[in-house]
């Protein structure tokens, strides 16, 4: 118990950076985990605005009593989500282990320290969500429920704990067998994602131009029949004590096994580096720029968070529009014959076609994902212009294509006339262009090479917050750019932003190449 | 003859108070096999990092092969190779694909760098594992690799740091005999080491530097004189 005590102590004493922004004698250090503190703040608050919003809605609508089930499944979704990120690092990477190992202490303490970091951060994640659920289902039903609420919140994150570690788990065993390992879980994830947004998106449509309490209705239904405990959890809140214990029985069954499982199988096993085939010794020689745009192609796929959190959103609108024949064969027709969302809709949609671009920034974090390499590119022979330019092709080529991708399947799903095909395909050109040289701006800000773990960069960087400010920024101004302009000028409007957008990219990126980078002070 | 590296009063502080090197002045010649000696924090790997132009320094100059460091730091990096004392490699590379990425940024041609790929490889006993992973590899293995790396572009100067630390005694011995080979071509190698036996036998010339300064260099006999290297740099660290 006491070295159980000991290890949730290590890990607490640095949470949230903490520690390190005590300690750091780094002025220009502290400040960047200052930021980022600031950061994590602005997107608690952000989660629970949205989370609050969402409640308000449905109480006002009068649909208090949907309440629970709502959103259990949103707090579900949330820690299966930050379960698969979480355990990557603290479960299934064995430099994490590799310290702990010579300490006389059993794996299984470390398991258990392990995952009750886990399950405390899940508890925070439910909290956000949950939280303004009670609120407004108090409001409505009166306070005899918070007991149950209470339980609920406390039991809530254990399947998607044990749901979430399988995940995790199936993608460690990948990383052990297959070189490509990240792209392949990529591409079987995507389409699962792209699926269930779909799902989501296109239920309210299911009664046509019905009310909104349908569409919530219909959103509901399809969320808790996606996770029945949610279903249980809210006949508990309306006084079932069957399906309370239900609802408890069953969390603690889920999450026991995943416990169990991971306490007899160590997941230091799980050590990546797969053994290479060979390859033939002839390769073709390149020039320094697309020798260093290939390495980062390389150093992408290396890397699962690097790869999932920059590269999936990218590929959700085209894999969205792929599916959509299938998950809803008839939604298109049915928007055709609402004109009243057309109307808008043609006027925004080179914005639309830009939505997932503008939140990935691959840039923003490929000048410090060099980390300890760094000094490679510190002796490499070639200009700053090169080092730099070929990071922000390398971002740009790899957001265009899905982006291109995405906005021709909304021109043929849509037909719009020539001059809105035009922008549809031209401002997210201008966006991806624009963004990946924004991104090479602020890592060069927030630059730092001495992270231990990539979720430092990957996950929580300010440069990486700030890219993903900035696309919504810059998103919101061009929505509003073409919100003001006249109903017919909208795709001549796009094309201007476009071209804005492509030059601002060439300016910066001509300051950008007279820096010095990659030197040691 | 023009040196292949010439050191002209090189100092260095770090935050304006620390002086890790004060005005440090030093000429390698071509087929040099120059030693850095000196105790851990006494400005060795200050002054090969600035060597490699990867270090800002305010106060003297560095020419490599007559070109200074600070005015042309890309043209002097195309004639150098350097390694730092712990090689971090890119791990999602095989050792293969690193190679030809180096070679790539330094624009070898395809079937030059096989052969010196080939050659090297052979040399330090890699070439069953040059389409392995890099993350698979020892340190000592990737301390080869980054050698093999610096190796392949035929630089006139080869900075190293700590380049015999984690290497197996027949490692040592390929090593010893690749720079031997090398510096015979007319280039020139500085290293820093601790291991003063490696130093005394490989070494035509050594430097002895404390804190931040120099305390002795020249031809390795001058050097230690009567005594042994070994001897020599202790009573260096007491006297000096």
């Amino acid at each position: 118990m006491r070295e159980l005590r000991l290890l949730l102590r290590l890990q607490r004493v640095n949470a949230l950076r903490r520690n390190e922004i005590r300690h750091t004698s780094d002025r220009r250090q502290r400040r960047r985990l200052l930021w980022m503190l600031v950061l994590y703040v602005v997107l608690a608050a952000m989660g629970l605005f949205y989370a609050t919003a969402i409640s308000w809605g449905i109480y006002t609508a009068g649909l208090a009593a949907m309440l629970p089930g709502m959103a259990i499944t949103l707090a579900a979704a949330a820690t299966v989500m930050g379960t698969v990120i979480r355990a990557q690092g603290l479960l299934f990477d064995a430099r994490g282990w590799e310290h702990l190992a010579p300490l006389p202490i059993h794996h299984s303490t470390v398991v258990w320290a392990r995952l009750l970091d886990l399950y405390g951060s899940a508890l925070g994640f439910c909290l956000m969500v949950m939280l303004p659920a009670t609120v407004f289902y108090s409001m409505a039903e009166g306070l005899a429920a918070l007991p149950v609420w209470l339980a609920i919140w406390l039991f809530t994150p254990l399947i998607p704990l044990g749901l979430g570690l399988v995940i995790a788990a199936g993608m460690a065993v990948l990383a052990r067998r297959f070189r490509q390992r990240h792209l392949l879980v990529a591409l079987l994830v995507l389409p699962v994602t792209a699926w269930l947004m779909l799902t989501l998106y296109t239920s309210p449509m299911a009664g046509g131009e019905a009310a909104m309490a349908d569409m919530m209705r219909a959103a509901g239904g399809t969320l808790s029949a996606a996770y029945p405990p949610a279903n249980w959890a809210g006949q508990a809140v309306r006084g079932s004590l069957t399906h309370l214990a239900l609802y408890v029985g069953v969390s603690l069954l889920i999450g026991g096994l995943a416990a169990a499982v991971l306490l007899r199988w160590s997941p230091a096993t799980a050590k990546g580096g797969a053994a290479a085939q060979p390859h033939g010794m002839a390769s073709r020689p390149r020039s320094p720029l697309w020798a260093l745009v290939r390495k980062e192609w390389r150093r992408m796929l290396a890397s699962p968070l690097y790869l999932m959190n920059t590269g999936m959103a990218l590929w959700l609108a085209p894999a969205m529009l792929l599916l959509l024949p299938l998950v809803k064969p008839d939604a298109v027709a049915l928007l055709r014959g609402m004109p009243q969302v057309m109307s808008p809709l043609m006027r925004f949609l080179p914005l639309a076609a830009c939505a997932f671009a503008g939140m990935s920034v691959p840039s923003a974090i490929s000048l410090s994902m060099e980390g300890k390499n760094a000094w490679l590119m510190c002796t490499a022979p070639v200009s700053t212009g090169t080092l730099l330019g070929a990071k922000a092709l390398f971002s740009f080529l790899f957001s265009l294509v899905p982006a291109l991708l995405g906005a021709g399947l909304m021109a043929w799903h849509l037909r719009p006339g020539w001059a809105t095909t035009l922008a549809t395909l031209l401002l997210p050109v201008g966006l991806c262009a624009f963004l990946s040289v924004w991104g090479l701006v602020l890592d060069l800000r927030f630059a730092r090479y001495d992270w231990e773990s990539e979720q430092q960069i990957v996950k929580s960087s300010a440069q990486m917050g700030f890219g993903l400010l900035s696309g919504f920024v810059l998103m919101a101004l061009m929505g509003a750019a073409l919100w003001l302009a006249p109903a017919r000028w909208a795709a001549q409007v796009a094309w201007a932003l476009a071209l804005v957008l492509m030059m601002a990219a060439a300016v910066l990126m001509r300051g950008l190449a007279s820096r010095r980078v990659y030197q040691i002070e | 003859m023009q040196p292949i590296l010439d050191i002209r009063g090189f100092s260095k502080s770090y935050d304006g108070k620390v002086m890790a090197v004060d005005n440090l002045s030093l000429t390698i010649e071509p087929g040099d096999i120059y030693g850095f000696i000196g105790k851990n924090g006494a400005g060795k790997t200050t002054t090969l990092r600035a060597a490699a132009g990867i270090l800002r320094f305010d106060t003297g100059d560095m020419l490599v092969d007559g070109t200074s460091i600070k005015a042309d730091p890309l043209a002097c990096k195309r004639k150098i190779a350097y390694i730092p004392d712990n090689p971090d490699l890119y791990e999602f590379l095989t050792g293969r694909q690193y190679l030809d990425f180096v070679a790539d940024l330094f624009e070898i041609a395809g079937d030059e760098r096989g052969q010196r790929i080939e050659h090297y490889a052979r040399a330090l006993d890699l070439s069953d594992r040059l389409h392995d992973l890099i993350s698979s590899y020892s340190h000592g293995m990737k301390q080869k690799l980054a050698m093999i790396g610096g190796f392949i572009h035929r630089p006139v100067l080869f900075l190293m740091d700590e380049p015999f630390v984690g290497l197996d005694p027949e490692a040592v011995v390929r090593v010893r005999q690749i720079i031997r080979d090398f510096c015979a071509q007319g280039s020139a190698v500085f290293f820093s080491t601790h291991v003063l036996e490696v130093a005394e036998k490989l070494c035509n010339k050594v430097a002895v530097i404390k804190d931040g300064r120099l305390v002795a260099a020249g031809a390795t006999d001058q050097v230690r004189g009567q005594a042994s290297l070994e001897e020599y740099f202790l009573e260096a660290m007491r006297d000096a």
